[in-house]
């Protein structure tokens, strides 16, 4: 068997992805960005897409892949070019709220990729401390390992929170 | 629970009003705003390791605070900010905020969303995200406000206590 999904570069030649389904807008421009004044560096504020707040993450800073600097998005991210991806992922089973939307900060437009069962392989080192926000990794024959993002951990977690219970994969490739 | 991006239509009905600080727009409900007071009526003098001064009101001295965009209390307001907004800040009395431009946004217009869970902080004043337009602002009370500046956490005792030990109200009902 295989799945289709999404290829997000988040820095450098840093790859994760998501399900195809999951994906569910990429913006032409740099969105405003609103800042939320004591939201963790990762989370620095929420964009306005299709009148509702959304909140954005980036995904580097939260794996600890670069540097926080100030923890102000402006600075993080000045002089890059980046895009913003709109996700779409399972709400938390506990409170009954169905499909919920996010943000993601990428480097790159994302592209698709088809993963078969025999691709699944271990999480590499470099992502096992945060081990609780994939749901599974695949390798790629160019990229080498890319972790699959559990959508539903990462914006349910600001980082340094207890993770909640209840979270529940949407993609798994294995 | 405010830990999703679901609208909350239970909070429309109560009108706010924005305080605008740099980039950064906080609202709080109406009947917190007390009075706009212009910032020449600060007294400098009286300022201490936090507050900014203080104003004098019919019910005598109120703090004044400056805030920056990420809500860190700073010394020195910077030059548009010339409106001190005095708020209550329930058990903490009135104080005063100072900020650029005050505005009532009706609560027609609004729409509330809960802070997302990727962003909640323990010891944040900001309860809840509000959009009016293409407009995000910063729900908050003055209550909640009063304990952040005053205190650098919007916890009220009891429920900083809960934290640290849970359970600790049953050991000792």
């Amino acid at each position: 068997m295989s799945a289709k999904g999404w290829l997000l570069s988040i820095r450098g030649r840093t790859h994760v992805a998501v399900g195809a389904r999951e994906l569910v807008y990429v913006l032409p421009e740099e969105p405003e960005i609103h800042g939320v004044p004591l939201a963790p560096a990762p989370t620095p504020g929420v964009i306005v897409w299709e009148n509702r707040v959304v909140p954005l993450i980036d995904v580097a800073l939260r794996l600890g892949m670069a540097d926080e600097g100030t923890g102000n998005l402006t600075t993080t991210l000045a002089g890059m070019h980046y895009f913003v991806a709109i996700v779409a992922f399972a709400g938390d089973d506990l409170l009954d709220v169905g499909v919920e939307l996010g943000a993601l900060i990428l480097t790159k437009v994302p592209e698709q990729v088809e993963v078969s069962d025999h691709q699944g392989r271990e999480l590499p080192p470099e992502f096992e401390p945060h081990a609780e926000l994939f749901a599974s990794c695949f390798e790629h024959p160019e990229l080498g390992a890319v972790p699959i993002l559990d959508l539903t951990r990462l914006f349910a977690s600001s980082g340094y929170r207890h993770e909640r219970a209840g979270a529940h994969a949407w993609m798994s490739v294995q | 629970m405010r830990e999703t991006l679901h609208e909350a239509p239970d909070r429309h009905a109560a009108p706010l009003a924005s305080l605008c600080v740099g980039r950064l727009l906080l609202a709080v409900p109406l009947r917190d705003l007390q009075s706009l007071e212009p910032i020449l009526d600060v007294d400098r003098q009286n300022r201490d390791g936090r507050s900014a001064g203080t104003i004098e009101l019919r019910t005598g001295p109120c703090p004044v605070f400056c805030v920056d965009e990420a809500l860190t209390v700073v010394g020195e307001p910077s030059p548009d900010q010339r409106i001190c907004a005095i708020l209550a800040g329930g058990e903490a009395g009135s104080f005063g905020i100072i900020c650029s431009a005050v505005e009532s946004l009706g609560g027609d217009a609004l729409a509330s969303f809960d802070v997302p869970a990727c962003m909640a902080a323990a010891d944040s004043p900001i309860d809840g995200l509000a959009l009016h337009g293409r407009r995000v602002f910063c729900r908050t009370t003055g209550a909640a406000l009063a304990r952040f500046v005053t205190t650098g956490s919007a916890d009220e005792p009891e429920r900083l206590l809960e934290e640290l030990d849970p359970g600790a109200d049953e050991v000792f009902a």
